[in-house]
């Protein structure tokens, strides 16, 4: 008997990690937290989605159905979880099975609309964000890992501004969108860098650029915080150029196609260069290019790299990304692996947070009824499509364009001055770092 | 605590007031310029046909007949190139919308009559989902198609779980029993363990507490089914 209540007890300390465990009173808060996140995770799962989840298991169907392993050329990993997760639903339960037609339909319209309207859509819809739940709940173990080590309240603070982050929820649970998947690799990459494990993190981190693409935007700063002299920088650099070198001869051989090359020329990598300054001819400056290096450059010269410093380089960067480039609402889920941390230290960002996330509902109106309306229409097709939108409602009145550039505007403001709040954070970060050497 | 129990209650009391408010809901809400197709309501016995358009081009044509006799026709913001040709009990129309132009309708009233048809087209065409029958928006499944006399008190009197969007996510809940009860069950037991940690193990009989609640979970299971199986559905 006591064999098995050590068995148990060593999960609990893994999981919650031992100050809390140790702690009656914060793993009763840890459960109580952990319940209520639940509870709205399962409230939300089966009934709301944005399209494109339905085009991630329309490729990874075809991947499991018709055999078609090109058919997300791109993101081959991630299509690859995909594929492998739905191979598990569809041998589980049958009625996923029913829905290969729809999932093998090529046309966007009659596939949607036949997905929504089918009676056992919300059995799929939540076994289809199952898997985002996963690793939802993978992320919130390893976030507590992250910082704090010697301040389980703060552990434990981390933990709840995860579970009620309501960025987390809108994208994972009402948009559905799979950046999880890449978010949890590049977490893993910072907690194997906070352990030292310098090649280890920036394969792991290679890893979340290949499922994702916006790891790479921490790529250099990790590179810089690993690296201890000349060779690290050369061997860290070599790692990351040998991965996509292997990346670029597989695409090269397997589908007869450059996929560095297709991935620069995509829409995606333009979002990043959408802010910029005409200055000649053909001379232009991208704004958000010159915001980065900015950054980088800080970090370089900071006197003292602690691991709460790249964590605050790496908000202030994907930040700074929301701000001043054209992104979709999930993007701003790459940012709060890194924010969460911080707010336990600067309470004053979670109220603008909380403003950055009621502003973003106002700019989702920009991508129309498909990330409006249309996200409800599981619940009654019928209803939801042809109920007014909001586009229309306000072009009744005023341009649409300008109502929700009047809240980017805005949106971007607060981030920026996010940004500033958690510049000033480093300051702090680094005094009591000199003040912690000189003790 | 007691702050926080008043928030989740002033939550529960906003949500039981909207979803009041929605099933008392009577006259139809569309908005010219933005919404787009037909709005059909009755209002002091008199049968209120408006269309509306998203601000383009497009024309609006068709006929209503009945077994009675038209009493009245009233036109509401028609322009020179809207038309109709009224008879005894026959109306044809036909009325252009534009950007400037963003809703026309009719007012007729009717005497002894058992049914209305409608004829109603969309730049030449029949899409019934753009005809929005009384309050809750219903659309006819036909075209041509007739409404009973007492047809928007019927649909008056229908209670809200029987209108849109509620029918349709019922009739998906219940055509997904497995899911549905399961679903309800991981739900509610979530709740009784939050229950559990923070109020049931303070008591003496703290497992008596627990297996009541657990009682009560799966008698709501049932009494859901029997209210979909036999009510709603």
């Amino acid at each position: 008997m006591d064999r098995v209540k050590d068995f148990f007890n060593k999960i609990g300390r893994g999981l919650l990690t031992p100050g809390i465990y140790n702690d009656s009173r914060l793993s009763k808060r840890f459960y109580n937290y952990f319940l209520i996140g639940m509870l709205i995770r399962l409230a939300l799962l089966p009934f709301f989605f944005q399209r494109d989840l339905l085009s991630t298991y329309q490729r990874a169907a075809e991947t499991v159905f018709a055999g078609n392993m090109a058919s997300d050329f791109h993101q081959v990993l991630t299509n690859l979880i995909h594929s492998s997760y739905l191979f598990i639903i569809k041998s589980l339960v049958p009625a996923v099975g029913d829905f290969s037609p729809i999932l093998l339909d090529p046309d966007t319209w009659t596939s949607w609309i036949g997905f929504i309207d089918s009676y056992n859509v919300f059995t799929v819809l939540a076994l289809f964000k199952g898997l985002y739940l996963i690793f939802d709940l993978i992320c919130i173990f390893l976030m507590l890992r992250l910082s704090f080590d010697n301040d389980p309240r703060g552990r434990l603070n981390v933990f709840k501004l995860w579970m009620f982050n309501p960025v987390v929820i809108f994208v994972l649970y009402i948009f559905a969108r799979h950046d999880i998947i890449g978010v949890c690799a590049m977490i893993t990459a910072l907690i194997l860098a906070k352990k030292g494990r310098k090649y280890w993190a920036i394969i792991a981190l290679a890893i979340a650029i290949a499922l994702r693409f916006f790891p790479i935007m921490i790529l250099l700063p990790l590179i810089i915080y690993l690296a201890r002299g000349k060779k690290d920088y050369i061997a860290l650099s070599a790692i990351g150029i040998s991965g996509l070198a292997i990346v670029e001869v597989f695409s090269n051989v397997y589908y007869g196609k450059s996929l560095i090359f297709s991935l620069l020329n995509t829409q995606h990598f333009n979002y990043i260069l959408s802010a910029r300054l005409d200055l000649i001819i053909h001379d232009r400056i991208f704004i958000f290019i010159v915001a980065y290096f900015l950054i980088i450059f800080s970090f370089m010269h900071a006197k003292k790299k602690s691991f709460d410093l790249l964590l605050n380089y790496g908000a202030i960067i994907y930040l700074a990304y929301v701000a001043l480039c054209y992104f979709h609402p999930q993007y701003v889920l790459w940012a709060i692996p890194f924010l969460v941390i911080i707010f336990v230290r600067k309470r004053a960002l979670i109220y603008y947070h909380w403003l950055q996330f009621g502003l973003l509902m106002i700019v989702l109106i920009y991508w129309g009824d498909l990330v409006t309306k249309f996200v409800f229409a599981p619940i009654d097709p019928k209803f939801f499509i042809y109920i007014l939108g909001p586009i229309p409602f306000i072009e009744r009145f005023y341009s649409s364009a300008a109502f929700v550039n009047i809240f980017r505007s805005i949106f971007t403001a607060v981030s920026l001055w996010m940004i500033y709040l958690i510049y000033k954070d480093n300051r702090q970060i680094m005094d009591d770092k000199e003040t912690g050497d000189q003790i | 605590m007691i702050k926080r129990y008043l928030y989740i209650l002033i939550i529960i009391f906003l949500l039981l007031a909207i979803m009041a408010g929605a099933a008392a809901c009577q006259k139809v809400y569309f908005m010219p310029g933005a919404s787009y197709g037909y709005y059909i309501w009755e209002e002091d016995e008199k049968v209120h046909i408006f269309w509306s358009i998203d601000r383009k081009d497009s024309t609006f044509s068709g006929s209503i007949a009945t077994d009675g006799i038209i009493k009245n026709f009233e036109s509401a913001d028609w322009e020179e190139t809207d038309s109709a040709e009224v008879m005894d009990n026959k109306i044809s129309y036909s009325s252009t919308l534009s950007a400037q132009d963003y809703s026309d309708g009719m007012i007729i009233e009717i005497e002894g009559h058992e049914y209305i048809e409608l004829d109603l087209k969309i730049n030449d065409g029949y899409d019934l989902s753009r005809v929005h029958l009384g309050a809750f928006l219903e659309n006819p499944t036909d075209s041509p198609f007739r409404i009973e006399k007492d047809h928007f008190n019927n649909v008056s009197r229908m209670p809200w779980y029987e209108r849109h969007p509620f029918s349709g996510l019922f009739q998906k809940l219940f055509y997904n029993k497995y899911f549905t009860f399961l679903f309800l069950f991981i739900f509610g037991a979530i709740i009784i363990e939050i229950l559990r940690i923070n109020i049931f193990l303070k008591k003496k009989r703290r497992y008596l507490y627990i297996g009541t609640a657990y009682i009560i979970l799966i008698c709501l299971e049932i009494a859901i089914y029997f209210i979909l199986r036999f009510f709603v559905l």
